[in-house]
């Protein structure tokens, strides 16, 4: 039989109504609080009873005290006098219970319960709240400046594409929270200059959405792609491992009785030294594995003392369609991402280093537009010139490709081997090394290009 | 529109400075204002516990004796205006029935 219970509860941190009466049904159901926490509250299996509970604040607290302050026990002793025996404390939050039949409340003034529970918020979660939307405004903006540079490749990928609504609805949450919080404060100061208690009544289905509308979201983004679950997985388990590890040792710190102020900035610290060694961890792991690509190499091979992949993934245009490759071996590549609003297929045909010199590669990119209205979006996005290098796309004849239209790349004036082929729903920019165009080579390009 | 804080005591801050009149250990306010009121006011512990600090750091009420965590507080000259402005406020109420009820 189990003896803990591990419930996942969505109070607002002020919601001393809602805490109140969970706790009062679990303990009439056997289960008596022992840790609440962000998400995550502890029962322990005890007689089932009728108990009172009673949520307050203190304002003056800290989770980083390394014992409660006197303060603190001066006012559980005052709750004792009334039959109020403390249950659990939680940063500034303190829940009583309370065996008697018809208990004094802890709190009988109205005007004071509203001023110790905003003094508390301001302290404790107002600050969180109000840096963690920063921090996704910050994201928000970090996605608007991908979008410029990239259309593209931004509406092809679905990380990036769901990425905005999953953000938004993190927002949406956060300035839930906090607007809600201020509406409650508002209406409450009123209530207690009339003398009464204004209950809190949060709406925690709408919060659970939200926050469960991101989760799906950023699950959804990752299936399919071995690289991003892998990130995403590996990001939960060291932030699980953080939250842990930093937890253990503030505790372990409070136990010890070292000052508040110490355990703070080694808590803090340790976080954030955690938090960044994870990260670099992650980026070295992922560069050392190739995580970052889609699908592992067929084969590897050393030149120079270093090792490179080799890849064997289908074209649906090779060299071989449009020359003799010889004895020369290639290494294929083929990386797609798609969305429902187009897909951007990147194909490359590379000979391997050490190779005959000389040897005939390809290049090309196809960009299907699912939705028409994005089309001249995309078209604007790869003929756009680029001033670093001096490239613009000039028009050409379409005619050889069986193209709608055509335009061939200039660098500092000068024409290069890159093309941009145009269809009705799609775009093709290729790029051939020692591979002179033919009125042949192109038709072939074109016709695989268009139904590839 | 929220009152001014202590610009008029609610029923709870009258009775507590009410009580500290007198020397009077803060735990024992409970139930001298319980017995001042016949059990009509019950103030509740953590309302006692927070009205004592901010009558305290707003120069209401004094300490007059710590024993560990058990301290006596007394009614200060300037706790005692305010409670007289209220009882003046509360007499004024109770005129204003007379004027429109007649005397009963």
């Amino acid at each position: 039989m189990k003896n803990h219970r591990y419930c996942l509860e969505f109070f607002a941190f002020y919601d001393h109504t809602a805490i109140q009466r969970r706790v009062e049904e679990m303990a009439a159901q056997g289960w008596l609080l022992e840790k609440p926490g962000n998400f995550l509250w502890i029962y322990r299996r005890t007689e089932p009873r009728r108990l009172h509970a009673a949520v307050t604040y203190f304002p003056t607290a800290s989770p980083f005290d390394p014992s409660p302050s006197q303060g603190e026990l001066t006012m559980e002793e005052f709750c004792a006098q009334d039959g109020w025996r403390l249950l659990a404390r939680w940063g500034q939050m303190q829940i009583f219970v309370s065996q008697e039949e018809d208990p004094v409340p802890i709190d009988t003034d109205p005007m004071t319960q509203v001023e110790t529970v905003h003094r508390s918020m301001k302290r404790a979660m107002l600050p969180g709240h109000l840096v963690l939307a920063a921090v996704i405004l910050w994201q928000l903006w970090f996605q608007l400046l991908q979008f410029r540079q990239g259309p593209v490749g931004f509406l092809a990928s679905t990380s990036s594409l769901l990425g905005v609504p999953m953000w938004l609805l993190l927002l949406l949450a956060t300035l839930y929270e906090i607007f809600f919080y201020f509406w409650w404060h508002r209406k409450a100061v009123r209530g207690a200059a009339d003398g009464f208690f204004l209950p809190v009544r949060t709406n925690r289905l709408a919060s659970a959405l939200l926050l469960g509308g991101a989760i799906f979201l950023l699950l959804f983004s990752a299936i399919g792609s071995r690289s991003r679950l892998g990130i995403l997985l590996g990001g939960c388990a060291l932030y699980g491992v953080t939250i842990l590890l930093t937890g253990r040792v503030r505790e372990m710190m409070k136990r010890r009785g070292a000052p508040k102020m110490a355990t703070m900035v080694v808590t803090i610290g340790l976080a954030a030294i955690f938090a960044s060694l994870s990260v670099w961890g992650m980026v070295a792991a992922t560069i050392r594995g190739n995580l970052w690509r889609e699908h592992p190499p067929a084969e590897t091979y050393e030149f120079s003392g270093h090792t490179f992949s080799v890849y064997h993934d289908p074209l649906p245009l090779t060299v071989a369609d449009l020359t003799a490759p010889g004895d020369v071996r290639y290494s294929t590549q083929a990386e797609r991402e798609e969305t429902f609003l187009l897909a951007q297929t990147r194909y490359s045909q590379d000979a391997l280093l050490g190779e005959a010199c000389g040897a005939p590669e390809l290049t090309y990119t196809i960009i299907e537009v699912k939705a028409p209205f994005l089309y001249p979006l995309c078209l604007a996005s790869v003929t756009k010139e680029d001033p670093l290098f001096e490239t613009q796309y000039r028009p050409a004849e379409a005619g050889p490709w069986g193209a709608a239209a055509a335009y061939q790349m200039y660098r500092h004036g000068e024409p290069t081997s890159w093309y941009l082929l145009l269809w009705e729903d799609r775009l093709a920019e290729v790029r051939l090394e020692d591979l002179p165009l033919t009125p042949q080579r192109m038709a072939v390009i074109g016709e695989k290009l268009r139904t590839a | 529109m929220p009152r001014e804080k202590f610009k008029t005591l609610t029923q709870q801050m009258y009775y507590i400075l009410l009580c500290l009149g007198e020397e009077c250990c803060g735990i024992d306010i409970m139930d001298r204002v319980a017995t001042l009121t016949g059990g009509a006011v019950r103030v509740g512990s953590g309302t006692l516990y927070h009205l004592l600090e901010q009558f305290l750091a707003a120069g209401l009420i004094r300490e007059t004796c710590a024993e560990g965590r058990r301290r006596s507080y007394l009614l200060t000259p300037e706790g005692r205006a305010l409670l007289e402005q209220e009882y003046r406020r509360i007499l004024a109420q109770a005129e204003d029935y007379r004027r429109v009820f007649g005397k009963e």
